[in-house]
């Protein structure tokens, strides 16, 4: 019946309606085609960071492509243990990295830099929050990462450290996937606050940034290393050198991030 | 007269055009052929075809009313009963529809039902039932509210012939029983001679008569309203013969009838005449003796109704005649059989313009 | 029969159903059937399992009480701009839901064209509320339950409308007594449809209403989430949709085929 062939092609639009690929995950190619191919995956706080840091490195190292994989460190690390095309991966946690180290493994682990959380507002500022203690107001719609997720992570043990979770975690409203989701909802006005890092607000003139104060804000140490099994391993430790070295450590910190620990 | 109707439907480029009036008590059938707009003509009465003109109900125009507040009942071709519902359900449809409780629209759909189809189960769904059992359950449904006005569209359309006769009979009884004015679309001449008090043909959109099934039959004005009345028509110049006597020259052929008394003898044209198909003898070989009219022709067509069969001659003029089954079989009358059919002069009846119509 | 069908389309065809197979098959297999029943009546799968039936069935209600009067527009309106109209409806089909969810967020977010101004007059906010996840599932389900209806009315013959006016009924009791009855099929197959999407949806969902346990966080984003840290709870969870979305094709299995 003629009628009725409708639901063979509404059912595949169905199925492939109802998928939906990470929202977090996304790669950028710069350059074109070249002798050597680097994968790096990457925290998505580094996205502007990087993608500033691998065209760079493009330019200090002719015929290298540098592709990166940005996504939250924790699913990164997932993919990495199931798929095994990384050369280098840098993370907003050790957690994440733990992970990775346990299979397949790394090399040239090093810290290349810290971020600190910082507490964003629509820029009209709707629900009056200057500081902490102001996100337990009754009635204030407050976003944050998910709790598998590094930018979620921190936040929960940043209000845990000011003993804020009982009053703050009631005005939660939504768990997101990344940091740049939680920029995207309190940058359009949708939320409140929303707790991000640093890096996150240094170049983004959408939100307003109440800084936390040092003794009540938590440090997030970012590690890189090379993944075990990569084929490109003296190019990818190039890479690390070169984001551990003058050059990155200057892009990081224009991007916002704070120099890695002392050793 | 109760109803009025004047009206104009346009159906893609035609436009049907048709005007008549019914009676409390009559019976108007609305004959043509398929695509002569009868069914349209009906419809724009009902209120579900657009039409210009008016139709007028006791005085009141129902031009401007929805077909649901214009008080017609309606029973459609093939029944058109609702597929979802009992046969008792849409029985009860009309009064339901207009807000009767329930228990009383079961029980005077029950009595309906015992009227008109006894032995139609009420709870059955319409897909089970026969064509001519539809059709009962169909009329029982346009008078369950009792409405003002009857039509019915091709009653006996998808019901099988063995069926008709019994359901003619019903039809006949429950008209007689409706007391308002009744509007019967058919082209079936059976159908239509038997059950209605006035004919209105429809050729093409037009009226192109009306009368009662007698006047029809003695006098149709057209080609098909003798076809439909089922007598011979022909059409011509008069011109005298000898003495008594008369040519018809007719388009097709010629026929010798005799002079009607008291017309001048003088050729006369536009002059019509109907010839009784029973009236023709039929003959394998050429016959001798007194007739006038003899023709010679193939047979073109043999059509059967009970016992009688109606023959398609393609003489000059062309030719329909009337026989028993009996005679046709004795005789062998076959389509492609060269016969000759003759008919006697004075059994051609004549039609002068201007004269008295019966000149016989 | 076999032999007529040429090798390569055996072939073919056997690689086609492997690929549809084995994603399914592949739950199958790695989840924790041990463990199936501790995770699934766990706190926060129950919570997802009753926010996903409460949505997706509100979802579904909405687009049926919304869709088939428009299905009924489209098929029966004389009005120009039908076709238009038509693809307006079917766009969410086709959108990828991501997209959607923006597009919600326009619309109904809380600085949405609307959305503003129902904050403002009415307080009512969707974002971050169970209605926000109602309303994401029901823009990706409603086109289902239209295209089913629209295709159910256009069936009908027209005459029996007719009919029934002549007969003394209004067009609100013939929608009711004889149309609605005659596409019933093919309304609970739309309705069906609808449901399955509803259940299923998950970019617009997450974009325009959030992620918050027991309030906005459906199956599809519990899976996600929980992919993260604990993949055999997400596989556990996995499993659910799958086998409602075997039941749905059972119960539609005719329909599919055209046979119904």
């Amino acid at each position: 019946m003629k009628r009725l062939m409708i639901v063979p092609v509404v059912l595949a639009t169905l199925v492939l309606g109802a998928c939906s690929s990470s929202s977090t995950s996304s790669a950028s190619t710069s350059g074109s085609s070249g002798s050597t191919e680097l994968t790096v995956f990457a925290a998505s706080s580094l996205t502007a960071a990087f993608d500033q840091i691998g065209s760079d490195f493009e330019s200090a190292n002719p015929g290298t492509t540098v592709t990166f994989n940005y996504g939250s460190s924790t699913d990164l690390a997932t993919q990495i243990g199931s798929e095994g095309t990384a050369d280098v991966f840098a993370s907003a946690s050790g957690t994440a990295m733990d992970t990775v180290a346990k299979d397949p493994g790394v090399e040239n682990r090093v810290d290349f830099a810290t971020n600190q959380l910082v507490i964003i507002t629509p820029t009209d500022d709707p629900a009056g929050i200057s500081t902490l203690q102001d996100l337990t107001k009754p009635g204030v719609q407050l976003v944050l990462g998910a709790a598998s997720v590094p930018v979620g992570d921190y936040a929960r043990q940043m209000l845990d450290l000011n003993k804020l979770t009982d009053e703050v975690m009631p005005n939660v409203v939504s768990n997101e996937p990344d940091d740049a989701s939680v920029v995207a909802k309190v940058s359009s006005g949708e939320a409140d606050a929303g707790i991000v890092y640093t890096s996150d607000v240094a170049s983004n003139t959408d939100v307003r940034a109440v800084p936390i104060p040092t003794k009540q804000n938590i440090t997030a140490t970012y590690p890189i290393a090379t993944v075990t099994g990569s084929s490109n391993t003296d190019m990818a430790t190039s890479f690390v050198e070169y984001v551990t070295g003058t050059q990155g450590q200057a892009t990081l910190k224009q991007f916002g991030f704070g120099p890695p620990p002392p050793e | 007269m109760p109803i009025d109707v004047d009206i104009e439907v346009r159906r893609g480029d035609r436009t049907i055009a048709v005007a008549f009036s019914v009676d409390d008590g009559e019976t108007v059938s609305l004959v043509g052929r398929n695509g002569a707009g009868k069914t349209s003509a009906l419809e724009a009465i009902a209120g579900i075809a657009d039409a210009t003109g008016h139709v007028v109900l006791d005085g009141r125009s129902l031009m401007d009313l929805p077909p649901e507040r214009r008080g017609i009942g309606v029973a459609f071709q093939d029944g058109m009963l609702f597929p979802k519902l009992s046969v008792l359900e849409n029985i009860a449809f009309p009064l339901r529809a207009a807000g009767v409780g329930r228990e009383t629209a079961r029980t005077r759909a029950h009595e309906k039902l015992a009227e008109l189809a006894p032995t139609v189960d009420p709870a059955t769904r319409p897909a089970t039932l026969s064509g001519g059992e539809r059709q009962r359950v169909a009329l029982a449904r346009a008078l369950a509210a009792e409405p003002r006005v009857l039509l019915l569209d091709e009653p006996f359309a998808a019901v099988d012939a063995e069926a008709k006769p019994e359901l003619r009979a019903l039809l006949r009884r429950t008209l007689a029983d409706f007391a308002g004015p009744r509007v019967l679309v058919t082209h079936d001449p059976v159908e239509a001679m038997t059950l209605a008090d006035r004919l209105v043909l429809l050729e093409d959109g037009r009226v192109t008569q009306t009368g009662t099934p007698d006047d029809v039959r003695h006098r149709p004005a057209t080609r098909y309203a003798a076809e439909f009345v089922g007598t011979n028509l022909f059409q011509g110049e008069l011109v005298p013969d000898q003495e008594g006597v008369g040519i018809l020259r007719t388009g097709g052929g010629e026929l010798t009838v005799v002079w009607p008394d008291g017309l001048r003898t003088e050729p006369v044209t536009d002059v019509r005449a109907t010839l009784n198909p029973a009236e023709i003898a039929l003959h394998t070989e050429e016959p001798h003796g007194s007739p006038r009219n003899v023709f010679r022709g193939a047979v073109e067509e043999v059509a059967t109704v009970g016992g009688r069969a109606r023959i398609r001659l393609r003489t000059a003029p062309p030719l329909v005649a009337e026989l028993t089954t009996g005679s046709v079989d004795r005789l062998g009358i076959v389509p492609g059989r060269e016969v000759w059919a003759s008919c006697k002069a004075v059994e051609i009846r004549l039609m002068v313009p201007g004269e008295e119509p019966d000149t016989l | 029969m076999h032999r007529r069908l040429p090798l390569s389309f055996i072939v073919l065809g056997t690689i086609g159903a492997a690929f549809v197979a084995l994603p399914v098959l592949g739950l199958a297999l790695r989840a924790p059937w041990g463990r199936i029943v501790e995770i699934l009546t766990g706190p926060g799968a129950r919570t997802a399992l009753r926010l996903s039936l409460e949505v997706s069935l509100l979802a579904t209600l909405c687009s049926v009480v919304f869709g088939v009067p428009l299905a009924w527009i489209l098929a029966r309106g004389t009005f120009r701009g039908r076709a238009v109209l038509r693809a307006l409806v079917i766009l969410p089909l086709v959108l990828p839901p991501v997209v959607a969810g923006v597009g919600l967020l326009q619309a109904l977010g809380r600085q949405g064209i609307v959305g503003r101004w129902l904050e403002r007059f009415a307080g009512i906010q969707l974002t971050f509320h169970t209605a926000g996840a109602v309303v994401a599932a029901t823009f990706v389900s409603i086109p289902l339950v239209v295209l089913s209806a629209e295709a159910g009315f256009r069936s009908l013959d027209p005459r029996f409308e007719r009919a029934a006016a002549v007969l003394g009924a209004k067009p609100s009791y013939t929608l009711r007594r004889v149309i609605l009855p005659m596409v019933a099929p093919q309304l609970v197959a739309g309705a069906v449809l609808a449901w399955a999407r509803a259940l299923g949806e998950f970019g617009a969902t997450i974009t325009f209403a959030g992620n918050l346990e027991g309030r906005t966080q459906t199956i599809p984003l519990a899976v996600f989430q929980t992919l993260q840290t604990d993949q055999e709870g997400a596989i556990a969870l996995s499993l659910v949709l799958v086998v409602l979305s075997i039941c749905v094709l059972v119960v539609l299995r005719d329909r599919i085929t055209g046979t119904g």
